[in-house]
Parts: structure tokens; sequence; C-alpha cells
């Protein structure tokens, strides 16, 4: 399996270990992820599942770029970003990565049309113009009647509806979700996921889901699944194929 | 930059309450370093019109020297030879450049009239002083030069003298006590005030012979001269020591204080003051800087999860430290600005309750406020906005 064009996320024997700083743990590292290697094409929808202290936080943030692998290569479009600066990796966050958390993270004193212009506000997008793709952006998750709500008056699928639509207005190459329906009643959290898979079919968007709940985003046409640090399946669905292609 | 003021803004409104006690600190600063600036420059004008009250192109003659340099004179006592009537009158033949010379004595005595008394400082002098200390004769004449160097016993007195001797009566003619000699009342001053610590309506004029003859003595106090004008007071100076010095066979045995050099050497004095007292003050803004830096770190606590999603959006940590910064800054400039104006304010209230003292606030005195502002809020906003630029994105995002 060689790597092409249409690879987004190539991974190489990725470790991250996590030495303890204090003097009472000294010597004692935590091996998070061993010897990870992983590709995903582009459009892919992913999810990545787990129990708890599986990795695969550890794994998100890292394909995040949000953290750093301690050995190992991370190719990101082609482009090795294991060794960047921390202001390279803010603009690769900027530029190419969405991110969902599970709980939705929007700031509480701004507006849904403001929070989901967070992103543009990194790459200088003046004022109005930074509305202006916000609001077409929540238009695109059927929110264009609350924005000018705050997140209090939100409920909880809105608000993640807000925060999908604040991932999505960079047009990045990956949607990272982390338990993105944690949060939600099981009616909502199948909308949400419903958004997830109309979003990659229709944008092409790389999806990366990650839950310890597979029941809650299934079907997905490729399932990763971790446990102690280590890939230990990696399944692909025949006929539920996202938007891959290939 | 406009971004991260109005974002600076916006989170500053949501802790009004706070942001106005912080800002209070600065406010109270600014306003104290302000005001006591202006105090300093008020009393400094202050005292420069009073010295320009006493005439301006005086120049003091007193007897001895020492190597000292001291605005002061050298210490009284100390001179083994006097001047005398003779050194005022070659400055009166010779001196060019003068407009006016008065020999001078000074002492204090008991004056009284009909069992109504009052110990007073007494002045020897002659006919030209009155021009010399700008003061003016209100009611019959000053002493002539005729009286002056003929030792005749007549006096002038100040308003505060006249009122308590004479209260309604006429006293120009009157003959009145001084020291168990009897002296003709032939004037009274113009009322003129307190100049420099001395209440000029309290004092009793005489001729300058007189005053020998009265208290058996030889030499004087000391010789007020006036240049002809300000530019020729350096050159005045020197023309009275070459002068002087020919008659004391070559010695330099007096000194010469220039009014100019006085009110120089006042003025350093008064920087001085002035520069410790707003020194004091600048104190009170270093605790209102702290304060700044004390809310701030509580803010980044309080926002780690904000700066943990700004970061995952894309912010480097320089942004997130920017962000901080001008919140410091726009938060210490606010508070400087309202010191500024309750600074400026609180000068003109003193200058509206105050007719003689006017304070003085300068553009520099505000630009400095303005500048010192904007550099506590960067001094003591650079640590936690450091630390919140130090943040790691994945355990801000986690915290609760």
């Amino acid at each position: 399996m060689s790597s092409s064009d249409s690879t987004l996320i190539d991974l190489e024997k990725v470790n991250r270990v996590y030495t303890a700083s204090s003097q009472r743990a000294q010597g004692i590292d935590v091996v998070a992820l061993r010897n990870v290697s992983l590709r995903i094409e582009r459009g892919e929808l992913v999810a990545i599942v787990g129990a708890s202290g599986s990795g695969k936080s550890t794994l998100l943030n890292i394909l995040g770029c949000l953290d750093r692998p301690t050995s190992g290569s991370y190719r990101l479009e082609g482009q090795e970003v294991a060794r960047l600066s921390t202001a390279a990796l803010a603009r690769i966050r900027n530029q190419k990565i969405g991110f969902v958390f599970q709980s939705y993270n929007l700031l509480p004193r701004q507006t849904a049309l403001d929070n989901v212009a967070l992103p543009l506000v990194y790459s200088g997008v003046g004022r109005r113009e930074r509305r202006r793709l916000a609001a077409r952006e929540l238009e695109r998750v059927q929110l264009s009647d609350r924005a000018h709500h705050r997140p209090n008056e939100l409920s909880g699928g809105q608000s993640q509806r807000v925060a999908i639509a604040r991932a999505l207005i960079q047009r990045p190459s990956i949607l990272l979700a982390d338990e993105p329906t944690g949060n939600l009643d099981s009616k909502t959290s199948l909308e949400i996921v419903e958004i997830f898979r109309t979003m990659n079919r229709d944008t092409h968007v790389t999806v990366v889901i990650v839950t310890h709940d597979l029941d809650a985003v299934a079907p997905v046409p490729r399932t990763i699944k971790l446990s102690d640090g280590e890939v230990v399946e990696d399944q692909r669905v025949p006929g539920e194929g996202g938007s891959s292609g290939s | 930059m406009l971004e991260s003021l109005l974002t600076a803004l916006e989170s500053l409104k949501v802790n009004a309450f706070r942001t106005s006690l912080t800002m209070l600190g600065m406010s109270i600063g600014v306003a104290a370093v302000i005001l006591l600036i202006a105090l300093g420059e008020g009393t400094k004008s202050y005292i420069r019109r009073q010295f320009n009250d006493l005439g301006t192109n005086l120049i003091i003659i007193q007897p001895g020297r020492t190597e000292t340099k001291s605005p002061l004179g050298p210490p009284p006592g100390g001179a083994n030879r006097k001047l005398t009537l003779e050194d005022t009158r070659a400055l009166r033949q010779w001196g060019t450049l003068l407009s006016a010379v008065s020999p001078v004595t000074v002492g204090s005595g008991t004056i009284n009239r009909h069992g109504r008394q009052r110990d007073v400082t007494i002045l020897g002098t002659d006919d030209l002083f009155p021009e010399i200390l700008n003061v003016g004769v209100g009611m019959g004449r000053f002493i002539s030069s005729n009286e002056a160097f003929s030792g005749r016993r007549v006096c002038t007195i100040g308003e505060v003298v006249r009122e308590q001797l004479f209260g309604d009566e006429n006293p120009v003619g009157q003959i009145v006590r001084i020291a168990r000699s009897e002296f003709r009342l032939i004037g009274v001053m113009e009322k003129k005030g307190t100049t420099l610590g001395t209440d000029m309506d309290d004092l009793v004029f005489m001729p300058v012979r007189a005053y020998q003859k009265l208290f058996d003595i030889s030499g004087l106090f000391g010789i007020r001269a006036k240049a002809k004008s300000q530019e020729q007071l350096d050159a005045a100076v020197k023309q009275c020591t070459k002068i002087l010095k020919r008659r004391h066979q070559g010695h330099e045995d007096f000194t010469m204080i220039s009014q100019e050099a006085m009110m120089a050497t006042m003025g350093t004095i008064l920087d001085m003051m002035t520069y410790i007292l707003a020194g004091i003050a600048a104190i009170s803004l270093v605790v209102g800087g702290i304060g700044i830096m004390n809310i701030l770190l509580v803010s980044v606590t309080e926002r780690t999860r904000e700066v943990g999603l700004r970061m995952a959006m894309g912010a480097r940590p320089v942004d997130v430290l920017k962000q901080f910064l001008t919140e410091s800054v726009v938060l210490s400039l606010l508070g400087g600005a309202i010191g500024v104006s309750v600074g400026m304010g609180g000068a003109s209230s003193i200058a509206l309750l105050s007719a003689k003292f006017q304070p003085v606030v300068t553009a520099g005195t505000v630009a400095l406020a303005v500048a010192f502002s904007i550099g506590i809020g960067i001094l003591f906003g650079v640590y936690p906005a450091w630390r919140a630029a130090a943040l790691d994105p994945i355990l801000a995002l986690r915290r609760e």
C-alpha cells in the first residue's frame, strides 16, 4: 500500500509517550500510542473507537495537530507535520482542520454567528466578510433563524450544529469530531450524525469521529479500533464507501 | 489591531464591576501624579511671581564671602569688612548699568505712640528703595535723599503699622517713638502684602544715617541695586563687583546675588520637590499595575477553556499574547484617562478656590501620565498574557 495523491492522512510508526514530570513519578513513562501506522484517504468517513484509555484521544490530538508524536511520521496532504513549530501547527489547524467537541465549546458571550466566524479571525478576514460567510454556513446547518442567539439560548442539538458550521467554515480537509454525540439524546444524536454524513457526501470532507459508543454513529464505512495505544482492528464495511470513491 | 481592541473591550464589558474597580486603582494613581505635578508647577509660578513682585533685575550685595556657593549668601556676622555708605555712593557714581542703588540696614525695634505699640522690623535706607523693591507710597511721602544722608529723624510706615498705631487718625506729621527716640512720621506705604515670607506692610522705614546713629553702627546690612534691564543683569553684576573690588583694595570680600540666580536655585529646589512628590504618587501607579496583573491572572484562569478553543481554531500563541496584552493596556489606558480628567478637574477646582495659587497642568504632564499608563499596562500585562499564550491547548480544552 503506497501513498498516493488521494491519501490525506498518513501516519507511520507513530509513538506518543508521556514522561511524568513530577519528582515522585520520575522515570515512569506512559505510552499512549504504540507504533500506530494508519492511512486515511480523502473523502473517507471513519470512526475511531476504543475504551477510555485506549489512546483514541491522543490519536485525535495528533491528527488535529494539537499534539506532536514523540516519534514517527505524520504526513498531512503529503506534508510532514510531526516536527512543525507551534505557530505552523496553529496555521494548519486553522486552514485544514475543523474540530467538533463533545461539549460544543462555543464562546458563551458571542452570538451563534460570531461563534461560527471565529476561525476566520485567525486567518485575517474582516469582520463584515466573516459574518457573511458565517451566515452562509449557518444556513447549511439550517440555523439561520438562530444567528443572533447566544449559546445559552440554544438547545444541545442546535449548539452542536453551530459548532459543525464553525468547523466547516474554512472548508477544511478534515473534520475531527470528539464524542460529538456524547451530550445528546439518541434522537438528536442521529440528526447530528446525519449532518456529518451529508457533509461528507456533499463536500467530500474527510470525517473522523472518535467515540466510545459505536452504535451512536453506526453504520460507518470504516471503523478503526484502538486498544492500549495500538490499532487492533481496521474494518471497512463493503457498500458503505463514504465518498472516497476508491 | 482593531480586532484585538474590540475583543478586549468586549471581555472587559462582561465583568464591568471588576473592570471598574481595577481601573479605579490606575485612576487614583494617575490623578495623584497629575495633581501633584500641577501643584508643583503652580508653586513654581507662584514663587516666580513673588520674586517678580520684589522687583526684577534686583542685585543683592552682602558683606563677606565664602568659597561655598550658596544662593543665600555668606553666613551673617562673618564679614571682616563691612559695606559702607561710601560703597553705595561709589556704585551710584560709577555703576552705569544700574538704575538705582540703595543702602540697607535692618533691625528690630518697638514703635509706639500714646501707649500703643508694635514690635516691627526697621529698615534704614534712602529715597531710591521704593523703586528697587517695586513699592509705592500711599499717603504722604517717602524719605528724601537729603534726609537719608543727613540722618533726620523721619520715618515712613507700612499699612499694618498705621492701622495699629493710628486707627482712623491721619498719621502724617505725627510724632512716634522708635527705640526711645522721637521720629516725625512723613508717609505711609501702599499696601503690598506678603512677599517671600516678609509682610511688606509691617515695616518701618527711616533714613539710613538716622538708623546708624540710633543703633550706633557704622556699616550697612547690605546694598540693593537694580540693573537697567534684565539683559544687562549679568553685566551689571560684573560691573558692581569691579567697582567694589577697587574700593576694597582688590579684595572680593562681598557677595553678589542676582534675582535671577535666586530664582534659578528656587526653581531647582521646587523641581526636585515636584519630582519627589510625583515619584511618591507613582508608587500608587505601581499598586494599580499590580491590580491589573491580578485581575488578568484571574481572567486567564477563568478563560483557560476559551484560550484552548481559540488555539484549536488556529490562534497562535502570539495571537493569545496580543489579546491579553491589549486587554491590559486598554484597562490601564482607560484608567489613566479617567485619572487625567480627575486630576485636571482637581487642579481647576483648586484654581477656583484660590485666587493667588494656580495649579498648572501642562500638555507634557498629560503626555507623561498617558505614556506611564501604557507602560504600566504592558509591564504588568506581559506575565499574565505570557501565561495564557503558554497554555497547552489540549489541557486548556479539558479544563472545566
